[in-house]
């Protein structure tokens, strides 16, 4: 569960996230990382081949055998972060020190960011058993 | 403690609460704060033609959390204000206060969420914190949320509110949308901010619209940077209520490192209205900017 900030008439969510804080994300061991610059970091994660990509279809139909995501200075920070060690309320933390934000603020864009990086395939997260 | 002012009503809460979820209607509406984890308060309006029945209102209340199923239900009173604890399911406890804010002519509701214990020394602190702020003499209304602390005009329409990481902006319109005034504060400026602020500022002109004059003034150790400008080629309406005019002032604060902006956007015959009072914006205890 999340709370976004924003317009109550909106926005209108339970409110306890303890659960997400809790989890630790971590990195897909499948991925593997490459950094182009200084600035930047593109992770490439390995896709299943489809069973229905045989020829002729394959012929026709491009497959990349990899899925590549360019990380901005933020998530390459994020990326790093993620060690499976951390859990995602540290992280808020840290990143919440290191750019000036309050903790929502924080919250707000790492769990967005984790989001989309986790779909991407190239996160994952682990979930703290309930007591 | 920090200062919380919204639909002009003042409040005082812990540092580590903040506002997650708002209502813009001034008739009716919630704001919900909370800390790291959870929900903590909740402040409630809702405009009323006079003062209720607070006696009724209060049983009716407690029968409510009753059929709810929430346990040990009963009247509570804290720094003046009457109200109604009771203990969730969940073990939480929950105490709900009302007051009616005559001069607002709005019923107002503090309700407190306590995962633990309940703490008296803090729901008594917000409580003697929480009155009406009405508009000030000069017809200006005061908004403090978000990390901004401004002065608008009266009369204004909230049309919007961000508060995304790192942008909080609050866009206020009067007269049928002629008028704007437009107060910002942005951070992770080490991500995007590539030029210096004036050059920012001029970027940010509206579409249509060319500058005038640009200028730079110091104060308090901020370096403030100014400019107008007007709209390039005249509409019809612009005839007979003026040239559209776009007045804004922008600064990166010391302290805290963000970036702040006011802006106002309005006929120019409305500018020297001296009936339109200048609205003013706070980064710090050291600088508030008027405009």
């Amino acid at each position: 569960m999340s709370a976004s900030r924003g317009d109550a008439n909106q926005v209108n969510q339970p409110g306890n996230w303890t659960a997400m804080l809790r989890a630790r994300p971590t990195r897909n061991t499948a991925a593997r990382a490459v950094e182009k610059d200084s600035t930047g970091v593109t992770v490439y994660v390995q896709r299943r081949r489809p069973r229905w990509l045989v020829p002729p279809l394959s012929w026709i139909v491009p497959y990349a055998p990899e899925r590549e995501t360019t990380l901005d200075a933020l998530g390459q920070r994020l990326w790093q972060c993620c060690d499976g060690r951390a859990t995602v309320e540290e992280i808020v933390d840290r990143f919440a020190a290191e750019h000036g934000l309050t903790f929502h603020e924080a919250r707000a864009a790492v769990t967005a960011y984790l989001r989309q990086l986790i779909q991407r395939g190239v996160l994952a997260i682990v979930m703290q058993d309930r007591p | 403690m920090q200062s919380w002012v919204w639909r002009h009503v003042h409040l005082r809460l812990p540092d580590d609460w903040e506002l997650l979820q708002f209502t813009r209607n001034p008739a009716l509406g919630r704001c919900a704060f909370a800390d790291r984890y959870q929900f903590r308060f909740e402040l409630c309006w809702r405009e009323v033609p006079g003062a209720p029945d607070f006696a009724r209102m209060l049983t009716d209340y407690q029968a409510r959390l009753d059929e709810d199923g929430l346990q040990d239900t009963r009247r509570i009173q804290c720094a003046g204000w009457q109200g109604v604890s009771g203990v969730l399911p969940d073990r939480r406890t929950t105490c709900r206060y009302g007051a009616h804010l005559a001069d607002l002519g709005c019923l107002v509701e503090a309700v407190f969420l306590w995962p633990k214990d309940r703490r008296s020394d803090i729901e008594s602190a917000v409580l003697e914190s929480l009155h009406s702020e009405a508009p000030t003499a000069e017809g200006l209304v005061h908004w403090q949320a978000f990390g901004l602390d401004l002065h608008t005009g009266r009369g204004g329409r909230l049309e919007y509110c961000r508060a995304d990481p790192g942008l909080a902006e609050f866009g206020f319109s009067f007269g049928r949308r002629r008028v704007w005034e437009r107060f910002s504060r942005r951070g992770l400026l080490a991500q995007w901010l590539t030029v210096p602020v004036p050059e920012w500022q001029r970027r940010s002109i509206p579409k249509g619209f060319r500058m005038l004059q640009s200028r730079q003034e110091d104060q308090h150790g901020h370096s403030i940077a100014r400019l107008s400008a007007e709209r390039s080629s005249p509409r019809l309406a612009d005839f007979w209520q003026g040239r559209r005019e776009y007045r804004a002032a922008a600064w990166r604060c010391p302290h805290d490192g963000r970036l702040y902006q006011v802006s106002r956007e309005a006929p120019r015959g409305r500018g020297v209205d001296p009936r339109w009072p200048p609205v003013s914006l706070r980064c710090c205890a050291d600088l508030e900017v008027v405009l």
